[in-house]
């Protein structure tokens, strides 16, 4: 798989989905509804069942010019990666195995995010949002990056 | 007969100009990063106030005030608010829609911010 240039934002969500469902085990593989997805490329609109991960574009910028008289763009997208838990240790750990799937699946041969066209991961940023109560929904939210040449 | 010629550098002056001007430029874009703090501060308050893409988001008008941009250290800025509802609100729970306040608005100045390192830089050299 290469990415497709008419389509690459989704292309690229699509990827990392593709990427974290071969490499996570969902928690509740043997009792989540049929209906029901453990990885979402958009926050559910449904009632879910817990834990999920959600993976959203988060924007993206012109990461260097290609010079004069060339239509190349090398772009810097970012992408959000939320893992939804119902608790403290549910969270880390899929924050965890969320990083550790990006981090260690760029150089590997044909199924690697470089061999697929996203260049130099960077890991921005980790933030905790919970909410209140014990019973609340506790959540990781992270930002990755790639660059990527669109030609 | 063959006289001696020599030719004697002194690269003295050109040192210290050359170390006056890395001093200058690093002076520049230190006060660069305060531009760049008081900028996003207000630009991440415009968001807030629905002025921007974002959907408005004030009710009392307490996280837009508590945004404040920083520069804690050398070479950096910090656009923070430090209330405990800053983080859900920017990025949503179960119930509330995520706000994206702050993250679109350093997407959509990334380049105003780095225009803003440059012009100091040219100032300066």
């Amino acid at each position: 798989m290469v990415l497709d240039v008419d389509d690459y934002i989704s292309d690229s969500v699509l990827f990392v989905r593709s990427l974290l469902r071969t490499n996570i085990t969902d928690p509740l593989v043997l009792t989540r509804p049929s209906d029901e997805k453990f990885i979402l490329t958009a926050y559910p609109s449904r009632t879910v069942t817990y834990p999920i991960i959600t993976i959203l574009d988060s924007g993206e910028n012109q990461a260097e010019l290609s010079g004069q008289r060339s239509q190349t763009s090398f772009n810097n997208m970012q992408i959000e990666i939320r893992a939804w838990a119902r608790n403290e240790k549910e969270k880390a750990q899929l924050a965890t195995q969320i990083f550790n799937a990006l981090r260690t699946n760029q150089t590997t041969t044909t199924t690697g995010s470089i061999d697929f066209g996203l260049y130099d991961f960077t890991f921005m940023s980790r933030v905790p949002v919970d909410e209140a109560g014990s019973k609340g929904i506790k959540s990781n939210v992270l930002t990755f990056s790639y660059n990527m040449e669109l030609n | 007969m063959a006289k001696n010629l020599s030719i004697s550098v002194d690269v003295g002056l050109a040192l210290m100009f050359l170390k006056s001007t890395e001093k200058n430029v690093e002076i520049g874009v230190d006060k660069a990063f305060s531009e760049i703090a008081m900028f996003m501060e207000g630009e991440v308050k415009q968001s807030l106030s629905g002025n921007r893409a974002e959907p408005k988001r004030v009710d009392t008008g307490h996280l837009r005030q508590s945004v404040k941009g920083t520069t804690p250290k050398r070479f950096s800025a910090k656009i923070e608010s430090n209330l405990p509802y800053a983080a859900p609100i920017e990025y949503g729970t179960t119930k509330i829609k995520p706000g994206r306040h702050f993250r679109n608005t350093l997407t959509r100045n990334k380049s105003k911010v780095i225009s803003y390192i440059n012009d100091e830089i040219k100032k300066q050299t």
